[in-house]
């Protein structure tokens, strides 16, 4: 596999923040991906919600992609827990990831363009932060400390908009096309990102992976965390989000290893599904996701008492 | 007009009191003319079937309200500030074919989120039958007397649903995230009073009593005026304090709680007066509805969403706004 910044992938990761991987995905994949995003489409109206890579095909794509990291400079063994799909918003304009982070203080960003229309290939700009710290210090620090941010031009002035922690940052004008480098992708490469680089996709469509290190623990604080926009966006997604505060209730806990959320997330998942198959709704009521949530809270409880007596 | 007599020391003590002919004929008629008006715009509350009186046509309620809730505070509860009025109607809730969380013991959710007291003055428009289709409500002093640590515990405190796990009776505080099991069977429906009421007349309870919708047999209107306190510091914080069901509640009603962060984002700070929170939120209200308007209806995307905000926050940091 080729790559572009520096000498290695892992070192282009560690000092530049990303690394381009050729040929990542093979065409049947993506086309699969492209497939599944438009399968996902609604017809609703407009702001959509962000659409999530079908679970079936996740599961094809994760362990390529948790392999793809896990070689680039021997890090810890990697897990793949989500992937978005990206369609092209001119107005966002320079980010980073925000869907990621809410869950995730520390993750990879493997970002896949995926082929729309006759495009021969996709391109993308992003800025090295180390060249971010020389040239402004004060952003590289808030894009080093915090994810889900929005830059936009302000009045003589460049604004951040931070999501997280739900304030706005005026910073002096900063003309980040200019710092930023312009990197241009092949169908099927894969830019692998760190959570704070900041970046700007200029092609129609991406997928973008959220990869995290096995023993990551998830804190509860940290999703909770919020601001108004950040809000919209986890209610706009309010049954993924739903579930995972509910596993935090479940187990009764702050922080849980990245591997006990799972295993409950996927208890809970299996006993909605349960319930909604015995109660013939389409989805649970308050009341109904609540009953869930105790019930299970309850029986967690009974087997923890069980198994130390 | 009131004094501070029986009825509203039954307010501070049980929790609950009844003001016959609250509403006189002429303003019970306007208020179903509102309903029959607001029954046919989209629900604002996805959670519930309940249209609200368009904030505009408070005003002529505004000061017999007040005058009642001034009656009805103490020396550490003051109620002064006249929030909303909520239409309930049997009728809709039939026609709703959810289960709703209204036929069971409750105590209100989304209003406790922000501001935990409120006054909740209850009012029959339309009531075929004195005895039908009112409420159950528990006071605080039948709860005392039979179960005195929960009532300690959930005094001041909204937002909790009750239900039933192996003959014994669950309280589960859905903003607190506590839950305590009672071992004896339908424990409030053995506490429970249900005022015999007319049109125009007033059961006005706290935000902290448990009560539950009698049954929709007969075609009832109720409209819910809620009062809070003006001298209240709201914080970003006692939002952000949720469990799965909080989340789930203020989800279903995204734009709403999203404005409500959004208020402590133009401040720029993490706590703020109540009367400087219902100005600025007032103002983005405004302010996004009139976007809105102009773009044929249409929901702000994040980003439009983001900007008013911003604007906002230059403008109350030049100067404007200044929660007086």
């Amino acid at each position: 596999m080729a790559h572009s910044a520096g000498s290695s992938p892992g070192t282009d990761v560690k000092l530049h923040g990303f690394s381009v991987l050729s040929n990542a995905l093979r065409a049947a994949e993506l086309h699969s991906l492209s497939t599944d995003f438009e399968s996902l489409a609604d017809g609703s109206r407009p702001p959509h919600p962000p659409r999530f890579v079908s679970t079936a095909l996740h599961q094809v794509i994760a362990p390529k992609l948790r392999a793809l990291v896990e070689n680039i400079s021997s890090p810890p063994r990697a897990r793949v827990p989500s992937g978005v799909y990206q369609p092209t918003e001119p107005k966002i304009g320079w980010h980073t990831g925000s869907i990621a982070f809410f869950s995730f203080p520390d993750y990879l960003n493997v970002w896949i363009p995926l082929p729309l229309g006759s495009a021969p290939n996709a391109t993308i700009s992003v800025v090295d932060p180390s060249v971010l710290r020389r040239e402004s210090p004060e952003l590289a620090e808030i894009t080093g400390q915090n994810g889900s941010l929005r830059l936009a031009a302000g009045e003589g002035s460049l604004v951040a908009y931070d999501n997280f922690h739900q304030r706005y940052v005026e910073l002096p004008r900063l003309d980040l096309d200019k710092l930023g480098v312009r990197l241009t992708l092949k169908w099927g490469d894969a830019l692998i990102m760190r959570h704070d680089v900041l970046h700007r996709p200029h092609n129609e469509l991406a997928v973008s992976f959220c990869v995290v290190e096995a023993d990551t623990i998830v804190h509860r604080d940290h999703i909770l965390n919020m601001g108004a926009s950040k809000f919209r966006q986890m209610a706009q997604l309010r049954a993924r989000f739903l579930r995972h505060i509910a596993v935090f209730d479940i187990a009764q806990r702050d922080h849980l290893l990245l591997a006990e959320f799972d295993r409950l997330l996927a208890e809970l998942v299996n006993r909605e599904n349960d319930a909604l198959q015995r109660l013939k709704v389409s989805q649970l009521d308050f009341d109904q996701f609540d009953d869930l949530v105790y019930d299970l809270t309850n029986d967690l409880r009974r087997r923890g008492s069980e198994r130390l007596g | 007009m009131f004094s501070p007599s029986a009825p509203w020391q039954d307010v501070q003590i049980k929790g609950y009191a009844v003001i016959p002919s609250f509403l006189d004929s002429p303003e019970i008629s306007g208020l179903i003319a509102q309903f029959e008006k607001a029954e046919q715009r989209p629900l604002k509350n996805l959670n519930f079937p309940t249209p609200f009186l368009p904030s505009g046509r408070l005003r002529p309620f505004r000061n017999k309200l007040l005058a009642a809730a001034h009656a009805a505070s103490s020396s550490t509860e003051i109620y002064d500030r006249l929030g909303m009025g909520i239409f309930y109607a049997t009728k809709l809730y039939r026609r709703n074919e959810a289960p709703s969380s209204d036929w069971k013991w409750h105590t209100d959710t989304t209003i406790h989120y922000l501001d935990p007291s409120s006054l909740n003055f209850w009012i029959p428009l339309i009531k075929p039958d004195r005895q039908r289709s009112g409420l159950h409500v528990v006071g605080f002093d039948a709860l005392e007397a039979s179960q005195p640590e929960l009532a300690h515990s959930l005094r001041g405190h909204g937002s909790t649903r009750v239900f039933q796990r192996d003959g014994s009776t669950i309280f589960r505080d859905t903003a607190r995230r506590t839950t305590m099991a009672i071992a004896v069977p339908d424990l409030l429906e053995g506490l429970a009073q249900t005022p015999a009421l007319g049109p125009g007349d007033c059961l006005v309870m706290r935000n902290d009593v448990f009560h539950r919708t009698q049954d929709n047999e007969t075609d009832r209107l109720a409209i819910s005026f809620r009062v809070f306190g003006s001298t209240k510091v709201f914080s970003r914080q006692a939002l952000m304090d949720m469990g799965s069901a909080k989340f789930n509640n203020m989800a279903r009603v995204r734009a709403s709680f999203a404005r409500r962060f959004a208020t402590f984002q133009i401040a720029g700070c993490d706590q703020i007066s109540s009367v400087l929170y219902h100005e600025l939120h007032d103002e983005l209200a405004s302010r996004e509805y009139k976007l809105q308007l102009a773009r044929g209806g249409a929901e702000l995307d994040d980003t439009d969403f983001e900007q008013l905000v911003y604007e906002l926050a230059q403008e109350y940091r030049g100067g404007a706004f200044r929660g007086e």
